[in-house]
Protein backbone atom coordinates (compact mmCIF):
# COMPACT_ATOMS: atom_id res chain seq x y z
CA UNK A 1 0.00 0.00 0.00
CA UNK A 2 1.66 3.24 -0.87
CA UNK A 3 1.83 5.70 2.07
CA UNK A 4 2.17 9.41 1.89
CA UNK A 5 3.90 10.46 5.11
CA UNK A 6 5.28 13.67 6.57
CA UNK A 7 7.75 14.92 9.11
CA UNK A 8 10.21 17.58 10.13
CA UNK A 9 13.50 17.06 11.57
CA UNK A 10 15.72 19.26 13.24
CA UNK A 11 19.55 19.21 12.17
CA UNK A 12 21.26 18.47 15.61
CA UNK A 13 25.20 17.76 13.82
CA UNK A 14 27.62 21.17 13.89
CA UNK A 15 28.43 20.75 9.84
CA UNK A 16 24.55 20.55 9.33
CA UNK A 17 23.41 18.72 5.53
CA UNK A 18 26.98 18.99 4.26
CA UNK A 19 28.53 16.34 1.66
CA UNK A 20 29.18 13.14 4.11
CA UNK A 21 25.54 13.70 5.54
CA UNK A 22 23.95 14.48 2.87
CA UNK A 23 25.59 11.16 1.00
CA UNK A 24 24.40 9.20 4.72
CA UNK A 25 20.57 10.58 4.04
CA UNK A 26 20.84 9.17 -0.04
CA UNK A 27 22.30 6.09 1.48
CA UNK A 28 19.63 4.93 3.84
CA UNK A 29 17.21 5.25 1.46
CA UNK A 30 18.93 3.03 -1.27
CA UNK A 31 17.03 -0.18 -1.11
CA UNK A 32 13.68 1.71 0.04
CA UNK A 33 10.59 2.33 -2.62
CA UNK A 34 10.51 5.85 -1.99
CA UNK A 35 10.36 9.15 -3.14
CA UNK A 36 10.89 11.87 -1.12
CA UNK A 37 11.51 15.31 -0.81
CA UNK A 38 13.26 17.83 1.91
CA UNK A 39 12.01 21.19 1.93
CA UNK A 40 13.94 24.13 4.16
CA UNK A 41 13.66 28.14 3.85
CA UNK A 42 11.20 27.98 0.55
CA UNK A 43 13.33 25.49 -1.47
CA UNK A 44 12.25 21.63 -2.11
CA UNK A 45 14.98 19.19 -2.81
CA UNK A 46 15.05 15.24 -4.17
CA UNK A 47 16.10 13.29 -1.11
CA UNK A 48 17.39 10.88 -3.09
CA UNK A 49 19.97 12.87 -4.60
CA UNK A 50 23.14 14.31 -2.80
CA UNK A 51 23.45 16.88 -5.19
CA UNK A 52 19.79 18.42 -5.01
CA UNK A 53 20.40 17.76 -1.10
CA UNK A 54 23.74 19.64 -1.05
CA UNK A 55 21.89 22.89 -2.79
CA UNK A 56 20.05 23.55 0.40
CA UNK A 57 23.16 24.50 2.48
CA UNK A 58 21.20 23.74 5.23
CA UNK A 59 23.12 24.64 8.27
CA UNK A 60 22.84 23.08 12.05
CA UNK A 61 19.44 24.14 13.71
CA UNK A 62 17.74 24.19 10.34
CA UNK A 63 13.93 22.51 10.79
CA UNK A 64 13.81 20.22 7.51
CA UNK A 65 10.22 19.12 5.76
CA UNK A 66 10.46 15.72 4.55
CA UNK A 67 7.18 14.35 2.21
CA UNK A 68 7.80 10.59 2.36
CA UNK A 69 5.66 8.13 -0.50
CA UNK A 70 5.60 5.17 -1.45
CA UNK A 71 5.49 1.54 -0.35
CA UNK A 72 8.33 1.41 1.97
CA UNK A 73 7.49 5.34 3.16
CA UNK A 74 7.30 3.97 6.49
CA UNK A 75 10.85 2.58 6.98
CA UNK A 76 11.74 5.27 4.99
CA UNK A 77 10.63 7.99 7.84
CA UNK A 78 12.10 5.49 10.65
CA UNK A 79 15.40 5.05 9.30
CA UNK A 80 16.12 8.76 7.87
CA UNK A 81 14.46 9.70 12.00
CA UNK A 82 17.13 7.81 13.56
CA UNK A 83 19.98 9.09 10.87
CA UNK A 84 19.13 12.63 11.62
CA UNK A 85 18.45 12.69 15.63
CA UNK A 86 21.37 10.26 15.71
CA UNK A 87 23.20 13.36 14.58
CA UNK A 88 24.27 11.39 11.09
CA UNK A 89 26.55 9.34 13.95
CA UNK A 90 29.12 12.31 13.57
CA UNK A 91 30.99 13.96 16.58
CA UNK B 1 28.82 33.41 -2.15
CA UNK B 2 29.41 33.10 -6.29
CA UNK B 3 31.19 30.48 -7.88
CA UNK B 4 33.33 33.00 -9.72
CA UNK B 5 34.24 34.60 -6.40
CA UNK B 6 36.49 31.33 -5.81
CA UNK B 7 37.13 30.01 -8.98
CA UNK B 8 39.74 32.25 -11.13
CA UNK B 9 39.80 31.14 -14.99
CA UNK B 10 43.13 30.05 -14.09
CA UNK B 11 41.68 27.43 -11.70
CA UNK B 12 40.24 25.38 -14.57
CA UNK B 13 41.69 22.30 -15.48
CA UNK B 14 40.14 21.28 -19.19
CA UNK B 15 41.52 17.86 -19.45
CA UNK B 16 42.42 16.13 -16.56
CA UNK B 17 45.30 13.57 -17.20
CA UNK B 18 45.08 11.22 -13.52
CA UNK B 19 43.35 8.10 -14.12
CA UNK B 20 42.92 6.81 -10.70
CA UNK B 21 40.92 8.73 -8.17
CA UNK B 22 44.13 9.65 -6.17
CA UNK B 23 46.12 10.56 -9.28
CA UNK B 24 43.23 12.98 -9.67
CA UNK B 25 43.12 14.68 -6.07
CA UNK B 26 47.22 14.63 -6.57
CA UNK B 27 46.94 17.12 -9.81
CA UNK B 28 43.74 19.20 -8.75
CA UNK B 29 45.49 19.56 -5.74
CA UNK B 30 49.14 20.49 -7.01
CA UNK B 31 46.95 23.26 -9.41
CA UNK B 32 45.65 24.46 -6.44
CA UNK B 33 48.62 24.93 -4.88
CA UNK B 34 50.27 27.07 -7.73
CA UNK B 35 47.89 29.33 -7.53
CA UNK B 36 47.40 29.63 -3.99
CA UNK B 37 50.00 31.42 -1.89
CA UNK B 38 50.89 29.45 1.11
CA UNK B 39 49.42 26.10 -0.04
CA UNK B 40 51.47 22.95 -0.27
CA UNK B 41 50.49 20.57 -2.56
CA UNK B 42 51.62 16.89 -0.64
CA UNK B 43 50.12 18.26 2.74
CA UNK B 44 46.55 19.32 0.55
CA UNK B 45 46.55 15.51 -1.03
CA UNK B 46 46.90 13.77 2.18
CA UNK B 47 43.92 16.40 3.92
CA UNK B 48 41.70 15.28 1.06
CA UNK B 49 42.70 11.59 0.96
CA UNK B 50 41.40 11.51 4.70
CA UNK B 51 38.19 13.10 3.97
CA UNK B 52 37.98 10.34 0.43
CA UNK B 53 38.10 7.85 3.74
CA UNK B 54 35.23 9.18 5.52
CA UNK B 55 33.18 8.19 2.26
CA UNK B 56 33.83 9.28 -1.67
CA UNK B 57 33.15 13.03 -2.68
CA UNK B 58 31.77 11.49 -6.02
CA UNK B 59 28.07 12.14 -5.12
CA UNK B 60 26.53 10.69 -8.50
CA UNK B 61 25.74 12.04 -11.66
CA UNK B 62 29.54 12.13 -13.17
CA UNK B 63 30.48 15.14 -10.29
CA UNK B 64 32.72 14.94 -7.31
CA UNK B 65 33.53 17.74 -5.07
CA UNK B 66 36.34 16.90 -2.96
CA UNK B 67 36.93 19.08 -0.49
CA UNK B 68 39.15 19.79 3.01
CA UNK B 69 40.13 22.06 5.33
CA UNK B 70 43.49 24.50 5.77
CA UNK B 71 44.76 25.85 8.80
CA UNK B 72 46.37 29.11 7.75
CA UNK B 73 43.98 30.26 4.57
CA UNK B 74 42.00 33.43 4.31
CA UNK B 75 39.48 32.45 1.79
CA UNK B 76 37.42 29.20 0.40
CA UNK B 77 39.36 28.64 -2.78
CA UNK B 78 38.32 26.28 -5.86
CA UNK B 79 39.64 24.04 -8.84
CA UNK B 80 37.85 22.86 -11.39
CA UNK B 81 38.38 19.94 -13.43
CA UNK B 82 37.23 18.37 -16.79
CA UNK B 83 38.36 14.19 -17.13
CA UNK B 84 37.83 13.39 -20.44
CA UNK B 85 37.79 9.99 -19.86
CA UNK B 86 36.06 9.69 -16.30
CA UNK B 87 37.43 7.77 -13.59
CA UNK B 88 36.09 5.13 -11.34
CA UNK B 89 35.79 6.89 -7.62
CA UNK B 90 33.79 4.46 -6.10
CA UNK B 91 30.31 7.28 -7.10
CA UNK B 92 27.25 6.81 -5.09
CA UNK B 93 25.73 5.93 -8.27
CA UNK B 94 28.03 3.49 -9.41
CA UNK B 95 28.60 5.91 -12.65
CA UNK B 96 32.42 7.60 -13.86
CA UNK B 97 32.96 11.03 -12.60
CA UNK B 98 34.35 13.40 -15.35
CA UNK B 99 33.35 17.08 -13.56
CA UNK B 100 35.49 17.53 -10.33
CA UNK B 101 34.71 20.53 -8.40
CA UNK B 102 38.01 20.82 -5.44
CA UNK B 103 36.85 23.08 -2.60
CA UNK B 104 39.74 24.42 0.18
CA UNK B 105 38.16 25.89 2.86
CA UNK B 106 39.78 27.89 5.98
CA UNK B 107 39.62 26.09 9.03
CA UNK B 108 36.18 26.51 11.71
CA UNK B 109 34.20 27.54 8.91
CA UNK B 110 31.21 25.47 8.61
CA UNK B 111 29.00 28.13 7.49
CA UNK B 112 31.04 28.76 4.55
CA UNK B 113 32.00 25.37 3.78
CA UNK B 114 28.00 25.09 3.35
CA UNK B 115 27.76 27.82 1.69
CA UNK B 116 30.60 27.10 -1.38
CA UNK B 117 29.07 23.62 -1.29
CA UNK B 118 25.61 24.54 -1.94
CA UNK B 119 26.45 27.29 -4.48
CA UNK B 120 28.56 24.51 -6.37
CA UNK B 121 25.80 21.78 -6.40
CA UNK B 122 23.37 24.68 -7.82
CA UNK B 123 25.84 25.63 -10.54
CA UNK B 124 26.37 22.34 -11.55
CA UNK B 125 22.72 20.78 -11.06
CA UNK B 126 20.92 21.93 -14.72
CA UNK B 127 21.63 18.58 -16.94
CA UNK B 128 21.72 20.44 -20.08
CA UNK B 129 24.85 22.85 -18.48
CA UNK B 130 26.53 20.01 -17.29
CA UNK B 131 26.85 18.45 -21.04
CA UNK B 132 27.78 22.11 -22.45
CA UNK B 133 30.77 21.79 -19.48
CA UNK B 134 31.68 18.20 -20.89
CA UNK B 135 32.22 19.06 -24.09
CA UNK B 136 34.80 20.96 -22.94
CA UNK B 137 36.91 24.05 -24.61
CA UNK B 138 39.58 26.42 -23.27
CA UNK B 139 40.15 27.55 -19.78
CA UNK B 140 38.69 30.66 -20.96
CA UNK B 141 35.56 29.06 -22.50
CA UNK B 142 34.84 27.41 -19.43
CA UNK B 143 35.27 29.93 -17.20
CA UNK B 144 32.95 31.80 -19.56
CA UNK B 145 30.12 29.27 -19.67
CA UNK B 146 30.45 29.17 -15.47
CA UNK B 147 30.62 32.59 -15.28
CA UNK B 148 26.99 32.61 -17.41
CA UNK B 149 25.11 29.99 -15.46
CA UNK B 150 26.57 31.61 -12.24
CA UNK B 151 24.30 34.98 -12.75
CA UNK B 152 21.89 32.96 -13.98
CA UNK B 153 21.34 31.17 -9.87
Amino acid sequence: MTAHLQTQLTLLNAMGLHARAAAAFVTALKDLAVEVTVSWKGQTANGRSVLDLLTLGAPQGSVLELRIRGDDAEEALATLTRLVTNRFDEE
Amino acid sequence: MRVVDILSQESILPQIQGRTKTDVLRELAQHLAQHTQGVDAEHLVAVLLDRERLGTTAIGEGIAIPHGKLSGLKDVVAVFGLSPHGVDCSSLDGGLTRLFFLLVVPEDSAGVHLKALARVSRLLKDKAFRERLLQGGSQADLHRLICEEDNNL
